[in-house]
């Protein structure tokens, strides 16, 4: 934990853009999430065939009219897949949004405020920490039952507890330097300290935190629709097409080979912008993957 | 030493405490009571009250906290809602399932992992340290149940050696399950190990070491092997966390029977009793896990040993 995980030299945040940030293959990252981000955008206005009709037989191979041939239902996996991609994406943006909502505040708060508070909410945070993260959700959904809403809130919960550790670990070697103590002199309110002094400052420990989450809350709602807890049939997603023709995969493997290199790109594109990013310490990116699921 | 190893123990059983009050609260607190969850479509008030009777649900939670709580510290895990059978005797044989992979799956795992780690620290960066970085970047970056399904087309469909489906547990039938667990946690460990040997290499002692012109082999013996164990065996209870995950959808893939299948179920037919323990069980793991780390970095770390 005693990773150098800070900046010396205060960042502006607009110095992010631009390929001189990236190397060779954080480039290569950039391109490979670039298609799939494309392809869950633009995906659902270009899909050949209604992705919930039914065409044929179950596990038709691929033919001229349905290029990756039809799921277990008969359905069209081309445009099941194209439709697929949104949902993917939308949650897992939902839920590490909904992480970094509480785990930012939290992180910060206690980092800046030190004292009780402080002790307070980084045992809190221990204590969840010891659920793993599908544990964690897998609770929710024991309770509550499997819905969108629980996804993102779980996810976002799971996330929470791991990026305030980041947050706080992060923030903690900055609240001491000399230009935060200068401005809470100078009667500046805690929200702009925060805002203006603190975050940016973190910003290269939080960048890199922010892809491993991101790529961690994909994996988690694709494992979770794999289990059958997560997004619900009929709806196309790619976790869950992955996960209902499993058992067809000997006689009909490309009805899932797309979802599949989808989220393979995905994530391991988002792990190569952060390893091919020039910000951020190599500490930052090794200790982060410490917590990722 | 002692003192702080004892204050590790301490926050160890309080943080165990809070947790199992968490799930307690999270299964019994929270709208929709067990009674319901388990009669589910067909519950009619008659019905669902009665059962409440029998589970003890219209006693005070602080009651049935503490009920529970005496029971576990027991030994008595409670009875599953779902078909009247101690949890006790429904989770025995799928742990002891469990702890096999898991067990089989460590043995390899941590030699390799530390092979990878610290060989990947100490080499020169060139192409194969590369390659390696990458392949074990795209295993831990894709699906388990991908990885896992891959597993299957390989070896049992297209070179079909090994059975795909483990629904007893025999060498053959582990083989896949392992090798997937091992292929997704595999690049994770070898990557922290490989960060917390790097850190020792630039610290100032082997530095030091350098300037006195010690020969290499003796510095990395006497000067950073030793300093990378509790950096290792952190990251070693960490991964054990991350696999927890990685055994519930391995166990669904492969129809092994061990408790992230039985979880699963439990979760399916929302059988409190059964998830509680199983979740207790799972998160007493992880403390225990940290815990030993923790001790096996007090240990490691003569700054730490000489502290009281």
């Amino acid at each position: 934990m005693s990773a150098q995980v800070v900046d010396t030299e205060p960042v502006r945040l607009g110095r992010l853009a631009g390929s001189r940030r990236f190397s060779r293959r954080g480039i290569v990252g950039l391109g490979m999430v670039g298609v799939v981000v494309l392809v869950a955008i633009i995906g659902p206005f270009v899909a050949p065939d209604d992705a919930y009709r039914i065409y044929g037989a179950p596990y038709t191979p691929p033919s001229a009219s349905h290029l990756l041939g039809l799921d277990y239902l008969g359905r069209d996996a081309l445009s099941r897949f194209l439709a697929g991609g949104r949902s993917t994406l939308l949650l897992a943006l939902a839920a590490t949004a909904v992480g970094y909502a509480i785990g930012l505040t939290v992180g910060l708060l206690a980092a800046y405020r030190g004292g009780f508070l402080e002790r307070i909410l980084m045992r809190a945070t221990d204590v969840l920490l010891v659920f793993p993260g599908l544990i964690f959700v897998l609770l929710l959904v024991a309770v509550y039952g499997s819905n969108t809403l629980l996804l993102i809130v779980g996810v976002g919960l799971a996330n929470a507890p791991r990026i305030a550790r980041v947050v706080y670990t992060a923030a903690l070697r900055v609240v001491e330097l000399p230009y935060i103590e200068y401005a809470r002199a100078g009667g500046e309110r805690i929200w702009y300290i925060a805002r203006k002094e603190l975050l940016p400052n973190i910003f290269s420990p939080i960048a890199v935190d922010f892809g491993i989450r991101l790529s961690g809350s994909i994996l988690l709602i694709a494992g979770l629709s794999f289990l059958g807890f997560g997004i619900q049939p009929p709806a196309p997603d790619w976790g869950l097409i992955i996960s209902e023709n499993l058992t067809g995969f000997p006689v009909q493997p490309y009805c899932m080979i797309a979802p599949i290199l989808a989220i393979a790109f995905l994530t391991v594109g988002i792990n190569l912008i952060i390893d091919g990013w020039r910000g951020g310490s190599r500490a930052s990116k090794d200790r982060s993957l410490a917590n990722a699921r | 030493m002692p003192r702080l190893i004892a204050k590790r123990l301490a926050a160890g059983v309080l943080t165990l405490w809070v947790a199992s009050v968490l799930i307690f609260l999270a299964m019994n607190v929270l709208p929709g009571n067990a009674a319901t969850a388990a009669l589910g479509r067909q519950v009619t008030p008659q019905a669902q009250q009665q059962l409440s009777r029998e589970l003890g649900l219209n006693q005070p939670v602080l009651t049935r906290y503490g009920h529970w709580a005496w029971g576990v510290l027991q030994g008595h895990l409670g009875k599953s809602v779902v078909n009247s059978v101690p949890v006790t005797s429904l989770i025995k044989e799928p742990l002891a399932h469990t702890g096999i992979l898991l067990l089989v799956t460590l043995v390899l795992l941590v030699p390799l992992a530390l092979l990878l780690g610290i060989g990947g620290a100490l080499a020169r960066r060139g192409g194969i340290d590369a390659a390696v970085q990458a392949v074990m970047l795209i295993f831990a970056a894709v699906p388990e149940f991908v990885v896992g399904t891959a597993a299957i087309l390989l070896f049992s469909i297209l070179w079909p050696v090994l059975p795909s489906v483990a629904l007893s547990v025999t060498p053959g039938t582990l083989a896949l399950p392992v090798v997937t667990l091992l292929l997704v946690s595999l690049g994770y460990l070898a990557r922290m190990v490989r960060a917390g040997v790097r850190e020792v290499l630039d610290s100032p002692h082997v530095a030091m070491a350098r300037l006195k012109g010690l020969p290499e082999r003796t510095i990395i013996r006497r000067h950073v092997l030793p300093n990378c164990l509790g950096p290792s065996a952190q990251a070693l209870a960490a991964t054990i966390a991350w696999l927890a995950g990685g055994i519930v959808i391995v166990e669904e893939l492969f129809a092994y029977p061990g408790i992230g299948q039985a979880l699963v179920d439990a979760v399916q037919s929302r059988d409190a009793p059964t998830v509680e323990a199983l979740t207790l069980l799972i998160a007493a793991v992880y403390i225990v896990g940290n815990l030993a780390a923790d001790i096996v970095s007090i240990l490691s770390t003569p700054r730490l040993r000489s502290r009281l």
